[in-house]
């Protein structure tokens, strides 16, 4: 989702860019208005810029100043000016302000340039789109401090005050230089550990290094606090001792020590406090980017070795992130801070509004989500009526496939029952015969007054006999071609070949066919269609017998047997020629016949009964003469398992 | 028609066949069944009757037992009945010397005139063997120059044209005349033509 977003990010990041500049157009033309109007009221105003250079282009740096009576003159910002103003078309002037009066400036527009700490920074940047062009820095062997931080001196002997909090209700000294002690930091910097000034701590404020340590050591000052670094760099200014490590260090001949101390790679001093930026040099929202190039160009021009070691004066190195410093003192507010070093991070405002884009986007999507998912549902739910449907249809085409597989067996039925009405013809004349025999005779002897009880109760015997024959016939003959879908009943496969024997006898006669029977005794049952069985093995017994009507001594050996546990295997041997083997191949596909009158049905509906019984036809040649087909059955005991099967998974 | 005649029923179906014995028992014949045409031939003993068969049996069927009964020269009547029987094989079986056809199944009447024709041609048949055997018998009592004399006389040929022929005197032939007349205990010309015709060796 996100890297999906992303590019929109950066479109959406672009037009706000885009939008922005359109607005700043828009504004620049009255604040120039506003500019002009307020230089021409100028001279009531107590802000007077030094007037050096009247060739040159005059700009204002506002400097944040804590003591009233500031001077650039034996000022640390003495070198910072020299350079500034080597600059041929633009003369710079220092005016230092109070906090308030650096506020008024910057609301009037006055000032091109400001110089505070990075505290009030981020709020001028935020209220009055100020931006950072270097950060102040200063040297210590040769590594490049940019960063400000606190320490908070006490005697070594003092063992009231181990922690910051035991500098309540303790008088205390704050030594600033120059004013370069950034106020609103130290103010922060107590109030992280309760400490209010004058309510709870007394402070006095001091600007030389030297009286400062002396009322420390008076007992005026509990203890002390100053910029990091700045004991230790007058403490080596007094000795000359340029080459001590700062590890090596320690306040004042040992006589002091620095309460809550930290290390920090940023600085090589010991400090109470965290580590904020330097002060930086920022420039007002109307000034141009050349003329901001050329102050950091000329700024940046730094002579290293002539300020090998803190120097009087202040240096400037490439600006500092001021990000944490928003974020630790404005930490709910939209910051308007542009970052040009890490462009990768959005200001809190565009992360803002990107985010609220996000959740909408996110809400959107979910809303139309959970339309599309309700179609979806909607769709599922007519799928899965037409999945239903479907399986319907195949149950049904199913459940027709299965009575068209009757049918055929049916129709195949008839039609061998049609080839073998004259074997049937005869079979049913036999009794017919009998019957009309016995009953004629009777009633020849009953006109001729020969009869006698007990003849005639053995012909009427004889005569229901018969009828009962007839009967029984008729009936295997409906019942092979009966219609309509199998039902299986278990049965014994030994009983179903004798019907067969039964049925095919004339048959077998009339062709002179030795019928030898090799039945294996006590067989399991099978579960099956008796009469499909039955059609299958006339069906192969028929073709055994047409396949010998040129062989003399035509013998077919019909053999039951177990296979396996589970199945039991009928055979039906001929002696007849074989099959060719690309024949064999073919014979059991539907419309092969080898026969001048078949319709090539036989086997093809003969292998589909024994397949749907779960068993398997075949045939092969015998290894010297003829050919033989087997089927193979599952017996009852497998059914019996399947059914157990079956009732345990139901 | 002898009292002794029988009636053999061939038949491999145990119904067909015991009501088939049963109804020609009715009219009072004697009645022998068989199961098949091998238990027929075996057990056969020279009887007069008819036979009573069908044709498609297990082992030897019907026409085959007709062919051997030929070759045995078993002259019994042979009445076949069928249960599918068609034209062809009916004409087949007529024209090797088939006594009847009967299609099953039968009425009684046509069954038992059969037999009756069957049984009274079977009593001809055994009549007129037992002229011939006479006839036989009678001749076989001839001398040759009795024989040569007898063939002449029937064919018509004079006492003077015999003795011609036989180069002997008229005399002669007459005496070899009246013995074989005697002999052939025929009382004129006309008896014995008709006589040496039933032998048929003339």
């Amino acid at each position: 989702m996100l890297l999906l977003l992303t590019p929109r990010i950066k479109f959406f990041y672009a037009s706000l860019n885009f939008l922005l500049l359109i607005v700043y157009c828009l504004l620049l033309s009255p604040a120039y208005g506003k500019e002009l109007s307020f230089e021409e009221e100028n001279t009531a105003n107590t802000i007077t810029a030094p007037t050096s250079d009247t060739k040159k282009i005059q700009l204002s740096i506002g400097i944040l100043s804590y003591t009233p009576s500031a001077s650039l003159k034996n000022s640390p910002w003495e070198e910072t000016f020299a350079r500034l103003n080597t600059h041929k078309k633009y003369h710079f002037s220092p005016i230092f302000l109070s906090s308030e009066q650096l506020i008024d400036a910057l609301e009037n527009d006055q000032l091109d340039f400001v110089i505070c700490d990075a505290i009030s920074y981020v709020n001028f940047a935020k209220q009055h789109g100020i931006l950072r062009l270097l950060t102040r820095s200063n040297y210590y062997s040769e590594q490049i401090i940019s960063s400000e931080g606190l320490s908070v001196h006490v005697l070594n002997n003092n063992s009231k005050i181990s922690q910051l909090n035991d500098l309540k209700n303790k008088n205390i000294g704050i030594l600033d230089v120059n004013s370069s002690m950034s106020r609103l930091f130290l103010e922060y910097f107590l109030s992280q550990h309760d400490l209010v000034p004058n309510d709870n701590i007394f402070l006095g404020i001091i600007d030389n290094t030297q009286d400062a340590l002396n009322q420390l050591y008076t007992g005026q000052f509990d203890a002390l606090i100053s910029k990091s670094g700045l004991i230790y760099s007058f403490e080596h200014q007094e000795n000359g001792m340029i080459d001590k490590t700062p590890e090596s260090f320690s306040p004042y001949a040992q006589k002091l020590r620095i309460i809550n101390p930290h290390q920090d790679w940023q600085i090589p001093f010991l400090h109470s406090s965290i580590l904020i930026p330097e002060w930086p040099i920022a420039k007002a929202w109307f000034i141009d980017e050349t003329l901001a190039n050329d102050v950091i160009t000329s700024l940046l021009d730094n002579n290293i070795e002539s300020a090998s070691f803190f120097s009087d004066q202040y240096q400037w190195s490439i600006a500092k992130n001021y990000n944490a410093v928003s974020k630790l003192f404005f930490p709910d507010k939209i910051q308007q801070e542009y970052n040009t070093e890490s462009s990768d991070n959005f200001s809190p405002k565009i992360q803002y509004w990107l985010s609220f884009i996000i959740i909408c986007f996110l809400v959107i999507m979910l809303i139309l989500h959970l339309h599309s998912s309700k179609g979806l549902n909607s769709k599922l739910t007519l799928s899965k009526e037409s999945l239903e449907q479907e399986i319907k249809e195949r149950q049904f085409a199913q459940e027709q496939a299965l009575n068209h597989q009757a049918e055929l067996a049916h129709v195949a039925r008839l039609s061998t029952m049609g080839e073998m009405a004259s074997g049937l013809a005869h079979e049913l004349n036999q009794p017919l015969s009998a019957i009309n025999t016995y009953v004629q005779g009777s009633i020849r002897r009953i006109n001729m007054g020969t009869d006698k009880p007990e003849d005639l109760i053995y012909a009427l015997q004889q005569t229901a006999q018969q009828a009962e024959r007839a009967a029984g016939i008729i009936r295997r003959l409906r019942s092979f071609v009966r219609k309509g879908e199998s039902h299986k009943t278990y049965s014994d496969i030994n009983h179903l070949v004798n019907e067969v024997n039964h049925f095919l006898e004339i048959q077998l006669k009339n062709k002179n066919v030795k019928l030898i029977l090799e039945l294996e005794n006590d067989l399991p049952p099978i579960l099956a269609d008796i009469i499909q069985i039955e059609q299958v093995l006339i069906n192969l017994l028929k073709n055994a017998i047409e396949s010998m009507s040129e062989i003399e001594n035509p013998e077919i050996i019909l053999r039951t047997k177990r296979r396996d546990h589970n199945l039991i295997e009928l055979c039906v041997i001929d002696s007849g020629h074989g099959i060719s083997k690309d024949k064999l191949k073919r014979i059991f596909n539907p419309f092969f016949t080898t026969k001048s009158s078949g319709m090539g049905m036989g086997l093809s509906i003969s292998s589909s009964i024994i397949e749907a019984h779960n068993g398997t036809l075949y045939a092969k040649n015998n290894p010297i003469l003829g050919a033989q087909f087997c089927f193979t059955l599952p017996t009852q005991e497998e059914f019996n398992q399947e059914e157990m099967l079956h009732k345990q998974s139901t | 028609m002898s009292n002794d005649a029988i009636v053999f029923v061939v038949d491999d179906d145990e119904a067909v066949r015991q009501s088939t014995a049963w109804l020609i028992e009715s009219i009072g014949l004697k009645v022998i069944t068989f199961i098949s045409a091998d238990e027929f031939l075996e057990n056969y003993n020279n009887e007069s009757g008819c036979v009573v068969m069908d044709v498609r049996m297990p082992g030897m069927s019907g026409l085959e037992a007709q062919e051997e009964m030929k070759s045995r020269k078993i002259s019994l009547p042979l009445i076949f009945i069928t249960g599918h029987g068609d034209v062809p094989m009916a004409v087949r079986a007529l024209k090797r010397g088939a006594f009847d056809f009967i299609e099953k199944p039968f009425n009684d009447q046509i069954l038992l005139d059969s037999v009756q024709r069957g049984l009274k041609h079977s009593d001809e048949v055994m009549k007129s063997l037992i002229k011939h055997q006479s006839i036989d018998k009678r001749i076989a009592t001839l001398t040759p120059r009795e024989k040569e004399v007898m063939m002449r006389v029937t064919q018509g040929k004079p006492n003077k044209v015999i003795a011609h022929e036989l180069n002997v005197s008229i005399k002669t032939v007459e005496v070899h005349r009246a013995r074989m007349m005697e002999k052939m205990e025929a009382h004129s010309v006309a008896e014995l033509v008709k006589t040496t015709l039933i032998s048929g060796q003339f």
